[in-house]
């Protein structure tokens, strides 16, 4: 029975580590542009095809190249919202419409040059760790481990340099931000970049772990999308709190009933949070 | 005795520990015009909103001919007869001047979509409708720019428009929320004299939210003074500039 | 042009599209008009959302209910084609009433949102609710549609049908938009504020809008149901109002003709590039970027500037 929780606990935090990067890049995308970034998942998938080609098939340095695909869609992101979002700033909707579009493009093309199938990476790390009596697979503690760090990092970005001031600003009120000097046209794809790479280094942790395919996408988008709603939009301390609630409600649903269940729960949730406190449990 | 038109007793709002207005009270009565005065974050605003169900007060309540109002919403309160203007010009853009107007009195009548299905009724509002519209076009002087698109028309032309979009309501009571804001002073003088014919002429009781002294001094037959959520004084003009309470509030802040 | 005259047009236009297929004989091509027709009908749907500038993410589980809804009907209560097909769609609208009421208090992204998460729990209910609903597998062997003895079996009838719903569809959000009830809604989309001013009501008639929608959606989802004998849970996620969006941004969001338009464009492309569907997929999401940049009108708008610079330019 302990062994059980241990391992639902364990789950739930390694998932959550990744939820949370996704999410985070969501929200801050959301707070500085309000654009809901419906494409999102599509960046995540990038990424893992970058490492499937780069790793699977031309032999490079795994770790290498997590950083290359997370900088890669991270530059992306950042010409995608200067040449597909930035007329819509202030048009929600259409910006959302937009992203859609994107979103279907990115996956039907990585349809037509990958193929329906399943393909996999090696894995970096193999084996696993024993904590007690429970088995840990090594490569998801390494997930969660570089996960942890790329939190860090951002953390410390945010909090003490200039940019990261600059964009919490934005986030919070972007009129005043703009007052004193806060330029949306240079922040905006930042932000979007910044987003952008959070969910390539997701897309490049997970490649090995999971099976790369065009709509692996899909999943992290909505686990990202129900852990923002959670935790609120636009707001980075909730994702934290939202990617964490979220990990271990699916843990739990998830391995005591089903997967589908989990997901119906996390879904009933979000209906819940937007009727009841749309700005989600830290939002404003 | 003239009867109450609008009757507001002990209204108070609190947002968070704030109290924007604190127990107001104070009656207006058929036939008159009342001016509501005071600086930014005096409470206009918020009582402006009470008034017209935009948020629900703390405590307190709003009477409108005696009917409690407390908890209605602004589509309600409209319907009731207490009709509001925006402090910038509010129309439908991309219409016609002709159809804004015909709008404002078709809407009045269809505002419950289960009217739609009462035999007649919507037969007989576009009719009125119809009639309304010409009538206002004429009274509010708009008549030369009937078909063109609101949009287009001059600012001060637009907020005439508001009025004359509310006028076709048929209202018992107008609610202006600063109908000289962004005018020019001819274009003020004319909503001016606007408005008092709007009472000389179809008996409308108007209340007027105003920062313009001038307009509010010549116009008004009360006014009433706030500051920091509550009344400071309510009399007629010629007191009320001379209160010394009213002109404390005022030093430093707009006096045009 | 009088009311009458348009109203024959109209008809006259019905009825040539009627014979369309007696007069072609091709299978493929009537089946290709069924699905134009009954997404005719659901990107209908999706405009009157549009009207009043919401976006519900709603509808293709409105969609499915409306298919999984007849079919039972007529399946476990056996009860006959007209009864289980308005049937289902009445639940549908229910439904969307109860919801609508919690629902359309929120706006802008935030019911977005919401609707893209009912619509995400419906149709996992579909999958999970197995002894109802057949699991992933879904329902097969759904009766062909019938009254009086008398079964559709023959694909030009099922076309016939499908026709007479996106005629309804079409004429219904026609005479909407021209209505008064049609002023209200282009109204409260352009300028809320005003429009409660002015007494109406604005909940109400969103509510009214969103139910007429979803009562639209479970038709056209009950008689995809019927046509393919066949309902699967993934025929009615998410894909279903995105590709509706698309058709109405494409068509021409201004006019119901716009989307008839966007519908007798696209929906033909799938059946073409059957073996190739990610291109179509691929080709959508180009075309969608497109026209969200540079004709934000649609082809509508694009043919109405068209003509009227072809006037001179009266206007």
């Amino acid at each position: 029975m302990f062994e059980l929780a241990i391992k639902i606990v364990i789950n739930g935090l390694t998932s959550s580590l990744v939820y949370i990067l996704m999410a985070l890049g969501f929200t801050l995308i959301f707070g500085i542009m309000r654009v809901v970034n419906f494409a999102h998942g599509e960046l995540y998938m990038v990424a893992a095809l970058l490492v499937y080609v780069l790793v699977g098939s031309w032999g490079w340095n795994y770790y290498l190249v997590v950083v290359l695909a997370a900088v890669g869609v991270g530059l992306f992101g950042a010409v995608l919202e200067r040449v597909l979002f930035r007329p819509f700033i202030g048009r929600e909707l259409n910006g959302m419409i937009m992203a859609l579009a994107i979103s279907i493009t990115l996956q039907a093309t990585a349809f037509i040059l990958f193929g329906p199938d399943e393909h996999s990476v090696p894995r970096p790390i193999s084996g696993v760790i024993q904590l007690g009596t429970v088995m840990v697979p090594r490569d998801r503690l390494a997930v969660g481990l570089i996960a942890l760090l790329i939190l860090g990092a951002f953390y410390l970005f945010m909090r003490y340099t200039k940019v990261g001031l600059a964009m919490r600003a934005v986030v919070q009120d972007e009129e005043i931000a703009a007052i004193h000097g806060v330029r949306p046209k240079f922040i905006h794809p930042l932000a979007f970049g910044l987003g952008a790479m959070l969910a390539g280094f997701a897309g490049a942790l997970m490649a090995p772990i999971y099976t790369i395919y065009p709509y692996m996408g899909s999943q992290p988008m909505l686990k990202a999308f129900i852990v923002v709603i959670l935790g609120g939009l636009g707001s980075v301390p909730g994702a934290v709190l939202g990617g964490i609630v979220l990990g271990l409600s699916e843990s739990v649903f998830a391995t005591l009933i089903n997967t589908t269940v989990a997901t119906m729960v996390s879904f009933g949730i979000v209906v819940l949070i937007l009727l009841i406190k749309p700005t989600g449990l830290l939002g404003r | 005795m003239s009867e109450v038109v609008l009757e507001v007793a002990g209204l108070t709002k609190a947002f968070g520990g704030l109290r924007a207005v604190s127990d107001l009270s104070f009656s207006t009565f058929r036939g008159e015009i009342l001016g509501i005065i005071g600086p930014n974050g005096s409470g206009k605003t918020t009582l402006f909103n009470l008034i017209t169900g935009v948020f629900p007060a703390t405590s307190g309540s709003v009477r409108f001919r005696g009917n409690p109002m407390s908890g209605l919403q602004t589509d309600a309160i409209a319907r009731l007869g207490l009709v509001r203007t925006f402090q910038s010009a509010t129309v439908f853009k991309h219409e016609p001047v002709y159809e804004n107007i015909r709008r404002g009195s078709m809407f009045g009548c269809i505002g419950n979509p289960a009217w739609f299905f009462r035999r007649g009724r919507v037969a007989a509002g576009a009719s009125k409708a119809r009639t309304t519209a010409e009538d206002l076009l004429e009274f509010s002087g708009l008549a030369d720019v009937a078909g063109t698109l609101a949009g287009n028309l001059p600012y001060g032309k637009q907020k005439m428009l508001g009025v004359a979009i509310a006028l076709a309501q048929h209202p018992l009571q107008l609610l202006m929320d600063e109908p000289a804001a962004g005018l020019n002073p001819s274009e003020t003088e004319a909503m001016g004299e606007f408005i008092a014919q709007i009472r000389s002429k179809r008996g409308i009781d108007v209340i007027l939210v105003e920062h313009d002294m001038r307009m509010v001094t010549s116009m008004c037959d009360r006014i009433l003074a706030l500051n920091y959520g509550k009344v400071i004084a309510i009399d007629v003009p010629a007191k009320i500039v001379a209160h010394p309470e009213v002109i404390e509030a005022y030093l430093g802040a707009d006096f045009e | 042009m009088t009311p009458m005259k348009s109203l024959l047009k109209f008809l006259a236009i019905i009825a040539a599209l009627a014979v369309l297929p007696f007069l072609l004989r091709s299978p493929f091509l009537t089946h290709i008009g069924v699905m134009i027709c009954l997404y005719t009908a659901l990107a209908l749907s999706m405009n009157l959302m549009l009207r009043i500038g919401q976006i519900s993410f709603a509808h293709g589980a409105f969609m499915g209910l409306g298919a999984y809804g007849s079919a039972l009907l007529m399946m476990r209560l056996g009860l006959p084609f007209p009864l289980a097909f308005f049937g289902a769609a009445l639940a549908v609208t229910l439904l969307a009433w109860l919801v609508g009421l919690v629902f359309l208090r929120i706006r802008g992204v935030y019911f977005v949102l919401l609707t893209f998460a009912f619509g995400e729990i419906i149709v996992l209910t579909f999958i999970e609710w197995v002894s109802l609903f057949g699991g992933s597998g879904g329902l097969a062997g759904v009766p062909r549609p019938g009254w009086f003895g008398h079964e559709i079996q023959s694909r030009d009838g099922f076309y016939l049908l499908a026709l007479a719903l996106a005629a309804f569809a079409y004429a219904s959000v026609h005479a909407i938009y021209r209505s008064e009830l049609g002023a209200v809604i282009t109204s409260l989309d352009e300028n809320e504020a005003l429009t409660r001013s002015l007494g109406i009501d604005s909940r109400r008639y969103r509510l009214l809008t969103f139910c007429f929608s979803a009562f639209l959606a479970g038709l056209s989802g009950a008689l995809y149901g019927h046509y393919l004998t066949l309902v699967t849970p993934e025929d009615y996620g998410f894909g279903v109002p995105v590709n509706l969006v698309v058709l109405n941004v494409i068509g021409g969001v201004a006019h119901p003709i716009g989307t008839v338009l966007g519908a007798l464009l696209l929906v033909p492309l799938p059946e073409f590039l059957r073996d190739a569907k990610q291109y179509q997929v691929l080709l959508y999401g180009i075309l969608l970027i497109f026209f969200l940049l540079f004709m934000p009108d649609g082809l509508y708008g694009a043919i109405n500037r068209f003509r009227r610079g072809e006037k001179g330019g009266t206007q």
